[in-house]
């Protein structure tokens, strides 16, 4: 388990993507900032 | 053809060439025609030196190129998916420029450059996409036929060495986030290298980490 906090004052609104990874295994998951 | 300026009292020149070139037509005039055969390299000499009296002249020569072996294929990952490192190459056996466009199917240039291999990274696209890797083989002489290979894009990264394998969980929250967002992965692998991206839309990475998960 790994929690990650990732300040995004200085982006702009609009969407994101985050990753895990590890090797061949990945997930993706889609962030709003608004 | 090649020819040098006609030296007053000079009845003989002698050409010489690399291997693979033949002369066709007299041998001791100050034009030489020649005949480029397959074993010639690809970059190559043509010399002459003047002859009389029994006295020779320095060789005067130059550098003469062809169009260098034309590559038959692309090498590297059929399927793409976001925010990795895509590697290509082609045999360049002439070590030419090798000359890079990258499209996807909407058209848009992907990565554009030179270079043996090339790596780039890949945008995230909502949907399903496909991209043309397109390689040109050139040097002073031109450019070969350009080829082509059209590779999928996968938002979901291929599982082929452990296919029975579960993916890992990733959550974001908040989500819809404002000033901070957290994300929490689940499920895995102790003491794998694990990677954790934060992507715009243009592929840009906001956030990067890598470690390794204890148990």
């Amino acid at each position: 388990m790994a929690d990650i906090d990732i300040d995004l004052r200085n982006n702009v609104n609009g969407i994101y993507i985050g990753t895990v990874r590890q090797g061949d295994r990945m997930r993706t998951i889609r962030i709003i900032k608004e | 053809m090649y020819t040098v300026p006609s030296v007053a009292g000079v009845n003989t020149y002698s050409w010489s060439f690399s291997n693979g070139a033949v002369i066709n037509g007299p041998p001791n005039e100050s034009f030489a025609i020649l005949t480029f055969s397959s074993a010639f390299p690809t970059v190559g000499t043509v010399g002459v030196k003047a002859i009389s009296a029994g006295c020779t002249s320095t060789v005067k020569s130059i550098s003469v190129s062809e169009l260098p072996i034309a590559a038959t294929a692309i090498n590297g990952p059929a399927t793409l998916s976001p925010g990795i490192q895509a590697r290509y190459s082609v045999s360049n056996p002439d070590n030419a420029t090798v000359k890079w466009t990258i499209r996807n199917s909407l058209g848009a240039i992907v990565f554009s450059g030179t270079g043996n291999p090339i790596s780039f990274q890949v945008p995230f696209y909502l949907g399903n996409l496909t991209f043309s890797v397109c390689a040109t083989i050139t040097n002073t002489c031109g450019a070969t036929p350009t080829i082509c290979r059209t590779v999928q894009y996968s938002l979901v990264a291929a599982r082929t060495a452990n296919p029975g394998q579960q993916n890992p969980m990733l959550a974001a929250f908040p989500n819809p986030a404002k000033d901070q967002v957290r994300l929490h992965a689940e499920e895995l692998e102790p003491f794998a290298t694990t990677e954790i991206r934060l992507m715009d839309l243009m592929g840009k990475i906001i956030y990067e980490n890598s470690f390794n998960p204890r148990m």
